[in-house]
């Protein structure tokens, strides 16, 4: 599993460190996402939806989790 | 404000040698946001309402800059879906910009066509005198689109929510 933490950082940083994670990743593997960005939230689950991968989100306060697995080729 | 609720904005720096702002390598001007609505109640008097489609013109011109730049810094975000590029761009720009907050509420790309709501845009502040109408910021919506479809596009309705204080307009394709 790999963690990318994007606390502090503001879009679009947080969705381009993503996407660009995402291409290197095997389909299977996982990627958590943290970050206190509000509109983080809504621009990386679009865009995991539109290619395709699996998603949940756990808040914590300020700060959430994206749980990302990457899909099947 | 809390401590931990601001953010540094990452892309914009003082040069040294220049003595200019930067904002995304491109020189730029910091300013307080009631400045912006000084200037369009100054507009207003001096040339009526032509000067409401005068800041729409303004505001289509640095939409379509803002985002031209952050195209060009941060390439990634023309490999993302078509929704999540205009989201992004339209979000960013106006958010990080203190232009205000938008919320797409339809989105059609293939028209294209967009219905959103910006909430605390600086065209509205403290302006009682002139109708609640942000062509500066609607027009900025208008040149993001622009960019993204390469096509011009124009705002094809709009009306002020006065119980939820934002103001919800339709842009869509030139036909």
């Amino acid at each position: 599993m790999r963690v990318l933490d994007v606390r502090g950082e503001i879009c679009p940083v947080p969705l381009v460190r993503c996407v660009n994670e995402i291409k290197n990743m095997k389909p299977g593997e996982v990627l958590k996402v943290i970050s206190d960005h509000p509109p983080a939230k809504k621009s990386i689950p679009m865009e995991m939806e539109a290619q395709g991968h699996e998603y949940t989100i756990e808040e914590d306060g300020a700060e959430f989790t994206i749980t990302i697995v990457v899909k099947g080729k | 404000m809390k401590e931990n609720t601001k953010k540094y904005i990452p892309y914009i720096w003082l040069d040294d040698e220049t003595g200019h702002p930067l904002m995304m390598n491109e020189r730029c001007t910091i300013i307080f946001s009631e400045t912006l609505s000084t200037l369009r109640l100054s507009l207003y008097k001096i040339i009526g309402e032509g000067s409401e489609m005068l800041l729409r013109l303004i505001g289509r011109d640095m939409g379509k800059k803002y985002a031209q730049l952050v195209l060009k810094q941060y390439p990634e975000l023309n490999e993302v879906s078509k929704h999540t590029q205009i989201y992004e761009l339209c979000s960013i720009i106006l958010r990080n910009t203190g232009f205000g907050k938008i919320k797409i509420l339809e989105l059609d790309v293939t028209k294209p066509e967009m219905r959103a709501i910006i909430k605390d845009a600086p065209s509205g502040l403290g302006i009682k005198s002139l109708p609640p109408i942000y062509n500066l910021e609607a027009g900025m919506l208008c040149g993001i689109l622009e960019e993204i479809f390469d096509r011009e596009m124009v705002v094809s309705g709009y009306r002020f929510n006065e119980s939820e204080d934002n103001y919800e307009l339709t842009i869509t394709k030139v036909e």
